[in-house]
């Protein structure tokens, strides 16, 4: 096992390096001209010329690149010329937050989709079953921010449950973040939800198909009570497996439920850094989500090896 | 003449003009404070005027409670674009945020006249070229060390250094030049002017927000170095989230009763961008004071049972600025002229401020907003017009243009509104929206040359209230204005200007401004096309906030009851 | 969701005639084999047609989409100006005269919400053709060459894939500037690795097959046996990936216009008027939430689509 994850991890390198490298093309020699891109269009030559010198853009890309590099590695990210303050500290701060909303919603999912799953199975064919198939599997192809948008409408406009910011008072207890999370967790929550309740599901059914289940409920066992016992033991593998492959979508999503809830995480960094072509924190950031899409991956790949002893591995 | 004789004099010329009926009681009260006459005597002048009581503007405080000690109160406002240095900024978090820990020498009252702050008073001798100020005793920084002369002399010496790309400068280039501040004693300060100026104590108000007063061992980095005179201390400050200040225990101010000033513990300043996310916010109960509220989604807090708004007559202007270095607006007085009447004024105050805000005809001197302007010429909607504009400008088959604008408050939709109204004549604005940032990207000394804001050809920019039309005049008009997006440079303008600035005789600056508005309005350098009423929001609870609202939010007398 | 066994006995003469439109010089006449298996090509195109048209889940879907194109296209014609502004009647609520109310500009919201649906399917089906082209050229190369080239191209691949597709084009559009053409190729290109793998495990499962031996014995060129043997094969993998794509391409050009990197007021487009728009969410809920249903409408239909294509295809 350690040797796959070590493999694994070795594997990540090159594709690591080659991604480094396409942020860095996309973002210093697409544009072809660094400073001109930061200044604008009213800039004058001479002022791109000095910007550009000011910022080595006008040395050969690839000791540019090897610069940039070599920095990020030994934890030099440079400066954030939008918020004036040094990129690391500020990357990792803003990826704290995210992994605090990511894990938030994951936390969510688990429980929710089995719940709904199992619920639709126990009635299958029936018509709530294929309500819940049909509209779970519609929420997640819906964007996030029409979902919670329309969320925000329901439970912090019009019923005022929910808070409509994504962060609680300064000096409330930590505690306090995960109600503030609720709102912001339920759309990228909904991203999932279709496809682990439909594994539910169809588990639930295949379940009560066996013959031990149906001996275990004559004999007097409360149905629901052996089902979901078996259930989540079975299906945790399809769940992890299917986050597994969901985690770009999350990122993604990430990005907007930030901007929409204009919570400070790495996806709102990075939109403003893009917006603002503060460089030095975009390719930073960017190169950041980037590892921790490749990491997440592994650790689900990690995780299912794990639940399922029958899946090998590959490179 | 002494100086006393001279005010006297002053003081019944603006008796005689008031009762002429060429100025109203309250343009009287914000000369009188202009001039440094004492509130007592601006009362006596009144009395002298006759007539009846006019109503008091701005914040309706009636049925005020006793003050209640202790708490913090929570603004919420966007974040300032740059860490705030109190030289540079111009943008209202930046603003809101320096005014609760720094002070200026002379302070804006709720309807824009002026009160002292830490000058107690000031006089002009009978040129008005030379103002004395006698400095507040006893006042001290926060880090220990005496407020004197010399830091008022540092503090301006400061901005009028052009290497510190101050925003003051372009409101006092040709007012006062280094060395024209000097220390009569320990607290007399003396302002030796370039030129006879009677506008000259706005210069060094809080209306000319980069003149606060800083310790004279101010280095730079204020946020670092927080020392100020101010109500509060600034203890903590994250970039782009939240500034947290506590009450400054050793404050001078004391209030009517002789209490030490302020009433509350501390403040926390809440950085939200986003100007829905700030009302929610506001209506959950999050935070109690908006210090402005936009009117785009204001209608929910109107409607707030828990929320108050204010209302202000505010001198707010949204500047749509033609660029006249560039082609097509070089030059050409007719295109620009066309433009001005494309637009149904009207139906704009309408869509964006409910109605509310007062119409502006391209001119600073507007007599509902700046009272004791003359009259302006009013510019309605006329197709006709502008289309015979546009055909004299060559442009008969008309042209395609563009707007640049930044996302953020109403400018999006004004920039709509103008591409809607601009149609029917033939010109076809493109509108070239850029996110906040980056509309004012590069926007330091460095740069100036390259930011959109002050580059593209044609722009909206936002502009809080201004005391006084020459102020506004000043900062962007003027042709060595650093905020010039125009680059306007019409020399008999600026010659009218500057004697304008000098003359202290109410009824020949009337006659000069009556000039330099409908040159202002014939050359159309600018549009304006309304004055915006201001709004503060804050909990029902919270009371005694001082300041016309927008920028000036001063809580030093605030306080919430339970 | 179930789809009725079709009936073949009762050829469908509108199918017919499709399909022999659709084939278009593929026949290989001097070979009775090839003649044997085209009837059964056709008879099976057939068969797919009627069982798409008893398809509930594709017609909705395909009803959903039709009613949207003809909106986009048409619904100017008898809406009111959907950008015609009324500075007198701004934010009223839905009336006779708005039956879906007037946003902050006092422009018609429903003539807005129906027009809205014309970027996004200009922008979501140019870049999935975009896309299919690309990737499917790519695919074909990667799958037929196999050895070197195909891991060379496979590596890039992972690396594309290793950075959310929201991420890459936020990057590419704060470079390059915005526009409908820059929006639709860094669509188009970001979603060429994904169809590039569906099409590589397509052609792999089919280069061995007899027919391509064939071709390669009668010497025909690599491109030719690519172009005309394995790529009509290959269509069904292709048609459902495309729907696949075109789903996600609606999903990833709504949100890029939401997050500020899409078109330019005063474009109706649902994305950018969700964002401009949810300002007034609390007072004038009705010009956020008519735009968000029609774009669930429209993204969920994609879906059904896929939904019912692959379904077909499986059977």
């Amino acid at each position: 096992m350690l040797r796959l994850i070590g493999r694994r991890l070795l594997l990540m390198v090159p594709t690591l390096i080659l991604a480094s490298m396409l942020i860095f093309a996309l973002a210093e020699v697409l544009p072809g001209d660094v400073a001109r891109s930061i200044l604008g269009p009213y800039a004058t030559q001479e002022q791109v010329d000095l910007l550009n010198q000011r910022l080595g853009a006008d040395r050969p890309v690839y000791e540019r690149y090897v610069d940039w590099a070599g920095g990020f590695v030994t934890g030099d990210w440079g400066d954030s010329l939008l918020f004036d303050e040094a990129v690391l500290p500020l990357v990792m701060r803003s990826l704290g937050n995210s992994l605090l909303l990511a894990g938030f919603a994951l936390v969510l999912i688990v429980p929710t989709s089995i719940a709904v799953g199992v619920f639709a199975g126990l009635r299958r064919d029936s018509l709530l079953d294929r309500g819940i198939t049909v509209s779970t599997l519609s929420m997640t192809v819906i964007p996030e921010f029409v979902s919670g948008v329309v969320l925000l409408y329901v439970f912090a406009v019009w019923l005022k449950w929910l808070p409509v910011t994504a962060l609680p008072p300064s000096g409330s207890p930590f505690v306090s973040r995960f109600y503030y999370l609720i709102l912001p967790a339920i759309p990228l929550m909904l991203l999932e939800l279709g496809y682990i309740a439909r594994m539910a599901r169809v588990g639930t059914v295949q379940v009560l198909a066996m013959p031990y289940i149906r001996t275990a409920v004559l004999k007097g066992l409360p149905r629901r009570r052996v089902i979901f016992g078996h259930m989540l033991r079975n299906a945790m593998v399809p769940t992890v497996t299917v986050i597994g492959t969901q985690i770009g979508w999350l990122i993604g999503g990430l990005v907007v439920v930030e901007v929409l809830f204009a919570y400070p995480g790495i996806g709102n960094i990075m939109v403003q850094a893009a917006k603002n072509k503060d460089l030095p924190l975009l390719e930073a950031s960017v190169l950041m989500v980037a590892i921790l899409y490749m990491v997440s991956n592994l650790i689900a790949d990690i995780v299912v090896a794990l639940l399922n002893p029958r899946i090998r591995m590959g490179g | 003449m002494t100086t006393d004789q001279y005010r006297r004099e002053y003081a019944e010329h603006l008796i005689e003009q008031c009762k002429k009926g060429h100025m109203t009681r309250r343009q009287l009260l914000v000369r009188a404070s202009v001039f440094g006459l004492s509130a007592t005597v601006a009362g006596q002048m009144l009395a002298a005027c006759g007539g009846s009581e006019e109503e008091t503007t701005g914040g309706g405080d009636s049925g005020m409670p006793d003050p209640v000690m202790g708490g913090t109160i929570k603004l919420i406002g966007p974040a300032p674009i740059t860490d705030p240095d109190p030289v540079t900024i111009y943008d209202q978090g930046g603003i809101v945020l320096v005014y609760q820990f720094l002070e200026y020498l002379i302070d804006l009252d709720n309807s824009n006249g002026l009160k002292p702050k830490l000058a107690e008073s000031w006089t002009p001798d009978e040129t008005g070229s030379v103002w004395t100020f006698n400095l507040r005793q006893g006042v001290t920084f926060n880090d220990g060390s005496p407020f004197e002369a010399e830091d008022v002399i540092t503090s301006i010496e400061r901005v009028l250094d052009p290497a510190n790309g101050s925003g003051a400068l372009s409101q006092l280039s040709g007012v006062l030049s280094p060395g024209g501040a000097r220390a009569v004693d320990q607290y007399t300060v003396e302002f030796t002017l370039d030129k006879p100026y009677a506008d000259f104590p706005y210069m060094v108000s809080s209306g000319n927000y980069n003149t606060a007063i800083l310790s004279r061992n101010y280095t730079g980095d204020i946020v670092k170095n927080p020392v100020g005179t101010g109500p509060f201390m600034l203890t903590d400050y994250v970039t782009k989230q939240k500034a947290t200040f506590v009450k400054n225990p050793s404050y001078w101010g004391k209030d009517a009763e002789g209490r030490q000033l302020p009433y509350l513990d501390g403040m926390e300043y809440v950085m939200v961008e986003d100007n829905s996310a700030q009302n929610l916010q506001l209506q959950s109960g999050a935070v109690d004071v908006q210090p402005q509220t936009v009117f785009q989604g204001a209608q929910a807090l109107f409607g707030d049972p828990n929320l108050r708004v204010d209302i202000y007559p505010g001198t707010g202007i949204r500047e749509v600025a033609f660029n006249m270095n560039v082609e097509p607006w070089k030059d050409n007085k007719a295109l620009r002229q066309a433009v001005a009447y494309c637009l149904d004024r009207e139906a704009i105050n309408q869509a964006l401020y409910d109605g509310r805000s007062n119409l502006g005809y391209d001119t600073f001197w507007e007599p509902t907003v700046f009272p004791g302007s003359p009259a302006s010429t009013p510019r309605a909607q006329d197709y006709d017009k502008a289309k015979q504009l546009l055909s004299d400008a060559g442009y008969p088959d008309g042209l395609d243009i563009t707007l640049t604008h930044a996302k953020y408050l109403e400018n999006p939709q004004y920039a709509q509104l103008i591409q809607d109204q601009c149609k029917p004549a033939g010109i076809n604005v493109k509108l070239d929206q850029l996110s906040y940032e980056a509309y004012y990207a590069g926007d330091d000394a460095d740069y100036y040359g390259t930011t959109p804001w002050l580059n593209a050809p044609m722009t909206i920019t936002e502009w809080g209230s201004r005391p006084a039309p020459g102020i506004f005049a000043a900062a962007m008009l003027l042709p060595d204005a650093v905020w010039s997006s125009s680059h306007w440079n019409n020399p008999e303008w600026v010659s009218l200007f500057d004697q304008y600035q000098s003359t202290a005789d109410e009824a020949s600056r009337t006659d000069i401004a009556a000039q330099l508005s409908s040159i202002q309005q014939d050359d159309t350098p600018i549009l304006l096309a309304f004055y915006i009423t201001q709004l503060r929001t804050q909990k029902k609870n919270v009371y005694g906030i001082q300041g016309p609202g927008s920028f000036y939010c001063d809580l030093s007398q605030a306080f919430m009851t339970a | 969701m179930d789809v009725r066994s079709p009936d073949l006995r009762e050829p469908d003469p509108e199918a017919v005639e499709t399909l022999a439109d659709g084939e278009v010089g593929h026949q290989e006449p001097e070979l009775e084999a090839d003649a044997a298996a085209a009837a059964e090509q056709r008879r099976q195109r057939r068969f797919l047609f009627t069982a798409l048209l008893r398809s509930p889940t594709f017609m909705t879907g395909l009803v959903i989409v039709l009613f949207w194109v003809f909106m986009g296209l048409f619904s100017t014609a008898f809406t009111q100006s959907p950008t015609s502004i009324d500075a007198m009647a701004t934010l009223q609520e839905p009336s006779a005269e708005h039956w879906f109310g007037t946003d902050d500009l006092g422009r018609d919201v429903l003539a807005r919400t129906m027009a809205g649906a014309r970027t996004v399917l200009y922008i979501a089906p140019l870049a999935t053709v975009l896309a299919l082209l690309w990737g499917s050229i790519v695919g074909l190369v990667s799958g037929f060459y196999r050895g070197i080239t195909d891991e060379i191209i496979m590596r890039l691949v992972d690396v594309l894939l290793a950075l959310p597709i929201i991420i890459t084009s936020i990057l590419i559009l704060s470079l390059l500037g915005r526009g409908m053409a820059i929006i639709i190729i860094t669509i188009g290109a970001l979603f060429t690795p994904p169809v590039s793998r569906t099409v590589r495990s397509a052609v792999i499962g089919e280069r061995e097959r007899e027919y391509v031996m064939a071709a390669r014995l009668r010497g025909e060129r690599s491109a030719f046996v690519m172009a005309r043997e394995i790529l009509p094969n290959i269509k069904e993998p292709i048609i459902v990936e495309g729907t696949i794509r075109l789903g996600y391409a609606v999903f990833t050009a709504a949100t890029l216009s939401f997050l500020g990197f899409g078109l330019a007021p005063p474009s109706p487009d649902w994305g950018l008027t969700i964002a401009t728009q949810r300002v007034f969410l609390q007072i004038a809920p009705w010009a956020v939430l008519f735009p968000a249903a029609a774009l669930a409408s429209l993204v969920v239909a994609v879906n059904l689509i896929t939904d019912g294509l692959g379904r077909v295809f499986s059977k």
